[in-house]
C-alpha cells in the first residue's frame, strides 16, 4: 500500500509543521491596493467574499443613508488613511454590536454597534479593531490554520482506523452542501470555511483566534490613538459590552463571556479590557463630555427611533432597557428613548410592568420629541391599569397630533367603549 | 472489487453526463418561443476542491474560469440558433423591478428544484409543468430587447489529487468515496409570458470538466440539446 | 438561494425517509374554530409538515411552493404560544396572548412574520372586518426576503374564547401576490368582491423598488483584475518555517498611513 506510506510521511511532516508554526515571524500589516494572485487560495476567499459584498448589496438590511454611510467611511479614514480608498462600507441594520472587514475591502458595520457607541471615538477603537484584522490578514490566517489542522488529523486517522476515515469521507462529501455538518462533527476545529459558499460566511470567516483578536486590540488602540481620539474609550466600549451582557434576561447570555456580536468573535475577557486600560494609562478612567456625546449622537439622531424598534425585536428587555439607561445619560431624545423605554415594559409584561409603561410613557409626552404613538400606547397602557379618564384624554391628544392615523376608526372605538363604560 | 471497477469504468468514459430535463407539455398549448431574440442572464458559477478531508474549498480562478468558458460556451451554443443574444450580468441589474424579475427567478427556481426534481411533489402542480414569471418578465424583454432568457446556474466539487488517491485505496476496501460532481440548473423563460418553458438539471461526470473550454462546450451542448429555441 | 438549500436538504431527508408527503386541500370550506371558518375558492397543497418550527395549531397551505406563495391558518392559537415554536431558551419568539389590544395584535402578526424571515415588515390599511360571527382585525402587510425580494400580504385575525384564528397570505409582490388577490380577498371578506385597487397596489409595490435603488455612493469598483500574476502578490501569511525570512516591507517612500515603528509605536504618515 503505497498510499498508506505516504500517508505516514505526510503525517509526520504535518505535525513537524504545526509545531514549527507557534514560532512564526510576525506579518507586516498588508500593502494598500493589494490583489491576490488568482491561482491561491486567498484568491478563493476573495472572490467568495465579493460574492459575500454583492448579497449585501442586494440585501434588505442594507442601510441606504448616504450622509449616515460617509460618516462613518470618514472615521473609517482617519484611522486608516491607506486603505480609504479601496474600501467600500456597508452600514447593516442589525441590532447587534459588531463590524466586520472582509479581505476584499468591503467593511460591514452594524447598526447596533452604531447606537451603542456613545462617542465618535468608542466607534472608531472598533473600526481600528476590525481593520486590524483586515491589516494583519487575520481570516486568511484563520484559513490556512485551519486547513493544516484538518490534514493532520485526517492523517493521524488513517493511521489509526481506516474504516473509521471511510466511513468520515462518505459521510461528509456528496459535495452538497449539507455535509459540513458531519465534518464538523467528528473535526473539532471551528466552523469551517465551508459556510463562505453559502453567503452565511460571517460567522466562520470573523471567527478569530485569542492571538488574533488581542493583536487587532493592540493595534486597534494604537490606530485610533494615533489618529487623536481619546484613549479611554477602548477600555469602556468593551466595559459596556460585558456589563450589557451581565444585564441580559436569558441565562445562557449572562453565563457566556462577553462576545462582542453574535458572530462568534473570541470573548471580551478581563484580561483584554485590562490591556487596554494599560494602554491608555492615566487617561483609562476619562468619562467622555457631554459635548461629545451629543457630537455623536447628531450622525445617529435620524435613525434612533427605528434602530431602538430592532432592538426591541430581540426580547431581551434587560438589555435593551439598559441600553436605554445609557443612551439617556447626555440628556437629549428623552420623548424618543423614553417611549421605547415604554414599550420594553410594555412588551415584557413582568409583575408592574404595565405600571413602569405607564410612568416611562409620561415622561415620553413631556418632552418635544416625543413620537405621536406614545400618547396612543400611554392610553393604552392606562386604559389597562383602569384609569379610565386619563386614558380618554392620551387617546383625544394622540388624535389631535395625528388627524390621518390609519388607526383612528380603532381609537375612537376605544373611546367610545371608555364612555360608556364596557370592558374594551 | 465491483465498485472500484464501476468508479474506474466511469472515470474512462468519455460521456458520462446526465441530464434531466422538464418541460412545458405540447398538450399544453403553450406558443413556441419565436427564436429571434435571446438574452443570456450571466451564468453563475461557483466552483471547489473537496480536500481529501472532505473539505470544500472555494477556488476562484476556476470559479472565473468556468464562468467565462461557460458563458462562451452557452452563447456558442446559442448564438446557432437565434438571431441576436444580448449577455446580463446580474450582479449590476438587482435594482428596480428587473431586479426583482431576477430575485423571482431564483425562487420559482427554487421551487423548480424542490418540487420537479425532489422527492415531494406538489399535488397542485400534478400533470402540469406550470411555473411563472408573471407579466412583470415583458420589462426585461423590452430592455433587453429580448423574446427568451437562460438563466443558468452551476455548482460543482472537483477531488484533489489527495482525494483521488484515497477513493482508489478507499475503493479496494469496499467503501465508496464520492469523487464530487457538478451540478448544473437551466431554465428558458418565454419573456412574452413570463413563462418557464423549460428547465433542465444537468449532472456532468468527471469529463466534462467546464473549467477547460472544452469541457464547458460539451456540457452546454448535452445541455441545451432540445432547447425549444 | 441559502434557505432554500436548507430547506431541500430537509426536504431530501423527509422524503426519502417515506413519512413526509404533501397532500391536497380540496376547495371548501376550512374551519378555524368553532364558529369561524374560511372558504378556498380553489385546491392548495398542505405544506405544514416541511415549514420548519412547526407549531399546532398553526397550517401553511401554499399553490406554487411556499417561496412563491403561502397561507398561514391560525385554528385557535391558545395563550402563551407562538406562530413558530421556541427552539432555544435565548431565542424567544413572539407570543400570543388573549389580552392582547387591537394595536397589539397587529404588532404580533407583523413580528411573527418577521420571525419567519421575512424583513422590514410594514402594516398598512387597518379596517374592520368579520369572521363568521367575530369582529375580526383586517390589514395589509409588506416586507422583503432577505435577498430582497419584495413581498406583500393581507392578513384577518380574531380573538375567539381567548385564541387567535386568522388568515395571513404572502406572497412576492412581482405577479404572485396580485394573481391571488381576487381569491384570498372573496376568501376573508366571505363574498365575492373585486381586488382592492390593482393599480393603487401595483403603484405602491414600484415606488417601494425605486426607493430601495442602491444610491451611488455605494457605487461598487470592478472586480480585482486577478488574472495577470505579474501585478499580483500573494498576501503575506505568518512563514510557516521559522528559518523563512520576512516578508520584504513596501519601500517606505510609496507607503502612506500607519507604518509601524521599530519601537513598536505607530506613526502617521500622511496620504497625498
Amino acid at each position: 500500500m503505497s498510499w498508506l506510506r505516504q500517508s505516514a510521511a505526510i503525517a509526520a511532516s504535518i505535525a513537524l509543521l504545526l509545531n514549527a508554526t507557534g514560532a512564526a515571524a510576525q506579518p507586516a500589516f498588508r500593502p494598500a491596493n493589494l490583489k491576490p494572485n488568482i491561482s491561491s487560495a486567498e484568491a478563493g476567499i476573495w472572490g467568495a467574499s465579493d460574492k459575500a459584498e454583492a448579497a449585501i448589496r442586494s440585501s434588505a438590511d442594507l442601510n441606504r443613508d448616504v450622509q449616515l454611510t460617509a460618516y462613518v467611511k470618514g472615521v473609517l479614514c482617519r484611522i486608516a488613511p491607506e486603505y480609504c480608498s479601496e474600501i467600500r462600507v456597508y452600514v447593516l441594520d442589525r441590532p447587534f454590536l459588531n463590524a466586520g472587514a472582509w479581505p476584499n475591502g468591503a467593511v460591514e458595520v452594524n447598526s447596533g454597534l452604531l447606537l451603542r457607541a456613545r462617542t465618535e471615538d468608542e466607534l472608531s477603537f472598533v473600526l481600528g479593531h476590525e481593520v486590524t484584522h483586515f491589516a494583519r490578514n487575520h481570516s486568511l490566517r484563520q484559513h490556512e490554520n485551519e486547513k493544516a489542522t484538518r490534514n493532520a488529523m485526517l492523517a493521524l486517522q488513517i493511521g489509526v482506523t481506516l474504516g473509521a476515515a471511510a466511513a468520515m469521507y462518505s459521510a461528509a462529501s456528496t459535495g452538497s452542501p449539507y455535509a459540513s455538518s458531519t465534518i464538523d462533527s467528528i473535526s473539532r476545529s471551528a466552523q469551517s470555511l465551508n459556510n463562505l459558499i453559502y453567503l452565511a460566511g460571517v460567522a466562520s470567516l470573523f471567527a478569530y483566534s485569542r492571538e488574533s483578536e488581542s493583536e487587532a486590540d493592540e493595534f486597534g488602540f494604537k490606530r485610533y490613538h494615533a489618529a487623536g481620539y481619546q484613549a479611554a474609550a477602548a477600555p469602556s466600549i468593551w466595559h459596556y459590552v460585558e456589563d450589557e451582557n451581565a444585564a441580559s434576561d436569558f441565562d445562557a447570555v449572562r453565563r457566556s463571556q462577553a462576545r462582542a456580536s453574535i458572530y462568534m468573535t473570541h470573548p471580551i475577557t478581563g484580561q483584554r479590557i485590562a490591556a487596554l486600560s494599560a494602554m491608555a494609562g492615566t487617561d483609562a478612567k476619562k468619562d467622555p463630555s457631554r459635548e461629545e456625546q451629543l457630537r455623536y449622537r447628531a450622525a445617529i439622531r435620524p435613525h434612533l427611533a427605528a434602530w431602538l424598534k430592532d432592538d426591541l425585536r430581540r426580547r431581551d428587555f434587560g438589555q435593551t432597557l439598559f441600553l436605554l439607561d445609557r443612551l439617556s445619560e447626555p440628556g437629549e431624545d428623552l420623548g424618543v428613548i423614553n417611549f421605547y423605554r415604554g414599550e420594553a415594559f410594555r412588551l415584557r409584561r413582568k409583575d408592574g410592568d404595565v405600571e413602569k409603561a405607564v410612568a416611562a410613557y409620561r415622561v415620553s409626552v413631556s418632552y418635544a420629541d416625543a413620537p405621536p404613538a406614545s400618547y396612543r400606547e400611554l392610553g393604552e397602557a392606562l386604559r389597562k391599569i383602569g384609569d379610565k379618564p386619563s386614558a380618554q384624554e392620551a387617546f383625544r391628544t394622540y388624535l389631535q397630533k395625528v388627524p390621518d392615523a390609519q388607526d383612528r376608526w380603532l381609537i375612537e372605538a376605544s373611546l367610545k367603549s371608555l364612555e360608556t363604560g364596557g370592558l374594551k | 472489487m465491483k465498485q472500484f471497477l464501476a468508479l474506474l469504468a466511469c472515470v474512462a468514459l468519455a460521456a458520462c453526463t446526465t441530464t434531466n430535463v422538464r418541460k412545458v407539455n405540447q398538450a399544453q398549448n403553450v406558443a413556441p418561443i419565436t427564436s429571434t431574440r435571446g438574452l443570456l442572464v450571466q451564468p453563475d458559477v461557483n466552483l471547489y476542491v473537496l480536500t481529501a478531508a472532505g473539505m470544500q474549498e472555494r477556488r476562484e480562478d476556476w470559479s472565473r474560469m468556468a464562468q467565462t468558458n461557460l458563458a462562451e460556451a452557452l452563447k456558442a451554443e446559442l448564438s446557432s440558433r437565434t438571431k441576436t443574444l444580448r449577455v446580463l450580468d446580474p450582479q449590476v441589474s438587482m435594482d428596480g423591478r428587473v431586479g426583482q424579475l431576477i430575485r423571482l427567478n431564483s425562487a420559482v427556481g427554487a421551487s423548480v428544484a424542490i418540487f420537479e426534481y425532489g422527492p415531494l411533489k406538489l399535488p397542485t402542480k400534478r400533470g402540469a409543468f406550470d411555473w411563472t414569471l408573471g407579466d412583470g418578465a415583458k420589462l426585461l424583454g423590452e430592455a433587453q430587447g429580448a423574446d427568451y432568457a437562460l438563466f443558468v446556474s452551476a455548482n460543482g466539487t472537483y477531488a484533489s489529487a489527495g482525494r483521488k488517491a484515497l477513493m482508489v485505496g478507499a475503493a479496494l476496501f469496499g467503501v465508496a468515496v464520492p469523487l464530487g460532481q457538478q451540478q448544473i440548473f437551466a431554465s428558458v423563460v418565454d419573456l412574452h409570458t413570463g413563462r418557464l418553458v423549460w428547465t433542465n438539471v444537468a449532472t456532468a461526470g468527471p469529463s466534462a470538466d467546464i473549467r477547460s473550454a472544452e469541457g464547458a462546450r460539451s456540457l452546454a451542448t448535452s445541455l441545451l440539446k432540445d432547447i425549444p429555441v | 438561494m441559502k434557505r432554500a438549500r436548507a430547506l431541500i436538504a430537509t426536504l431530501a431527508m423527509l422524503g426519502l425517509a417515506g413519512c413526509v408527503s404533501i397532500n391536497r386541500v380540496p376547495a371548501g370550506p376550512v374551519a378555524l374554530s368553532k364558529g369561524q371558518s374560511i372558504t378556498l375558492q380553489s385546491d392548495w397543497a398542505e405544506v405544514t409538515p416541511v415549514m420548519p418550527q412547526r407549531q399546532n395549531a398553526v397550517r401553511v397551505l401554499s399553490i406554487d411552493g411556499p417561496a412563491l406563495n403561502r397561507l398561514y391558518l391560525i385554528q385557535g392559537l391558545p395563550s402563551g404560544q407562538g406562530m413558530v415554536k421556541r427552539i432555544a431558551k435565548e431565542k424567544p419568539v413572539p407570543v400570543f396572548r388573549a389580552d392582547l389590544s387591537p394595536t397589539e395584535l397587529v404588532e404580533f402578526i407583523a413580528d411573527s412574520v418577521t420571525a419567519v424571515g421575512f424583513q422590514r415588515v410594514e402594516t398598512s390599511n387597518l379596517r374592520p372586518g368579520r369572521f363568521g360571527g367575530a369582529d375580526a382585525l383586517r390589514f395589509d402587510l409588506n416586507g422583503v426576503t432577505a435577498t430582497g425580494l419584495d413581498v406583500s400580504g393581507t392578513a384577518q385575525v380574531a380573538i375567539v374564547d381567548q385564541k387567535l384564528v386568522g388568515a395571513i397570505f404572502l406572497a412576492p409582490s412581482e405577479h404572485y401576490f396580485p394573481a391571488m388577490m381576487p381569491e384570498i380577498e372573496t376568501m376573508l371578506s366571505g363574498q365575492a368582491t373585486q381586488a382592492a385597487q390593482p393599480a393603487a397596489y401595483q403603484a405602491s409595490y414600484e415606488e417601494r423598488v425605486a426607493k430601495s435603488a442602491i444610491p451611488p455612493s455605494h457605487a461598487l469598483a470592478p472586480p480585482a483584475p486577478m488574472a495577470d500574476v505579474a501585478n499580483s502578490s500573494t498576501i503575506p501569511l505568518p512563514t510557516k518555517s521559522v528559518a523563512a525570512a520576512r516578508q520584504p516591507a513596501p519601500a517606505p517612500s510609496q507607503r502612506c498611513g500607519f507604518v509601524e515603528q521599530a519601537n513598536g509605536t505607530l506613526k502617521l504618515v500622511p496620504c497625498i
